[in-house]
């Protein structure tokens, strides 16, 4: 088994572009606590797929277009 | 600070409170058996159940996956830490005292094994849990 993998993702975009929601906000909509949704977007913490899909289903996206793999993100210049 | 981690504080502050009171405890009897009755101070820490609880009635999340995740790790610490403390404790004798000798300890020394042993693990999970807690809190700030 390798290392784990990176993820980068676009939550802190998606949720301003959601009527800027605040992160306790998606936190409770997750089911989540505030915090994990603060080390989520610090990339400090990589969520499991169940939080990864709830949280894609309350920006009514697919879940890649939430999360990419950081060599993935690094390759195509996103933030 | 969440409720995991102001229970990990709780935890080490009872834990804290448990060493002084038998430091002071040492310093009035001496080195002796009954000193260690004060080792019962611990058993404070049945009360880090409350915390959160006010949180949880409101319906807020106290507890979820990364917590978790958090808690695992700790927990795998904990009895870690006390497993190497147990084998030095174990080995200790036999390098003191040599392979030759003879220790002669009364029956309540094995309940206290029980009761130090317990201790070191959920004193080593809380600091492990606040040291992880306080690595993440000075990540996000950074």
């Amino acid at each position: 088994m390798g290392p784990r993998p990176e993820l980068a993702n676009r939550i802190r975009r998606l949720r301003f572009d959601h009527g800027e929601m605040t992160q306790q906000e998606l936190a409770d909509r997750v089911g989540v606590t505030r915090q994990t949704i603060l080390a989520l977007e610090a990339g400090r913490y990589n969520p499991s797929l169940a939080l990864a899909m709830r949280i894609a289903r309350v920006f009514g996206c697919a879940v890649e277009e939430v999360f990419t793999l950081a060599e993935e993100s690094e390759n195509n210049g996103a933030p | 600070m969440n409720t995991q981690e102001k229970r990990a504080w709780f935890v080490l502050a009872v834990f804290g409170a448990t060493m002084a009171v038998y430091a002071l405890a040492v310093a009035m009897i001496g080195f002796r058996q009954e000193a260690f009755a004060v080792f019962s101070v611990f058993a404070l820490t049945a009360g880090e159940g409350v915390i959160g609880r006010r949180e949880k009635k409101a319906g807020r999340v106290i507890l979820d996956e990364r917590d978790q995740e958090i808690n695992r790790l700790a927990t795998v610490a904990g009895y870690s830490i006390f497993w190497v403390v147990f084998v030095l404790a174990a080995m200790a004798p036999f390098f003191i005292k040599g392979p030759n000798a003879t220790i002669t300890l009364p029956t309540t020394m094995l309940g206290m094994v029980v009761i130090v042993a317990m201790m070191i693990v959920m004193t080593a999970r809380a600091l492990v849990v606040a040291i992880l807690y306080w690595r993440d809190a000075r990540g996000t700030q950074a």
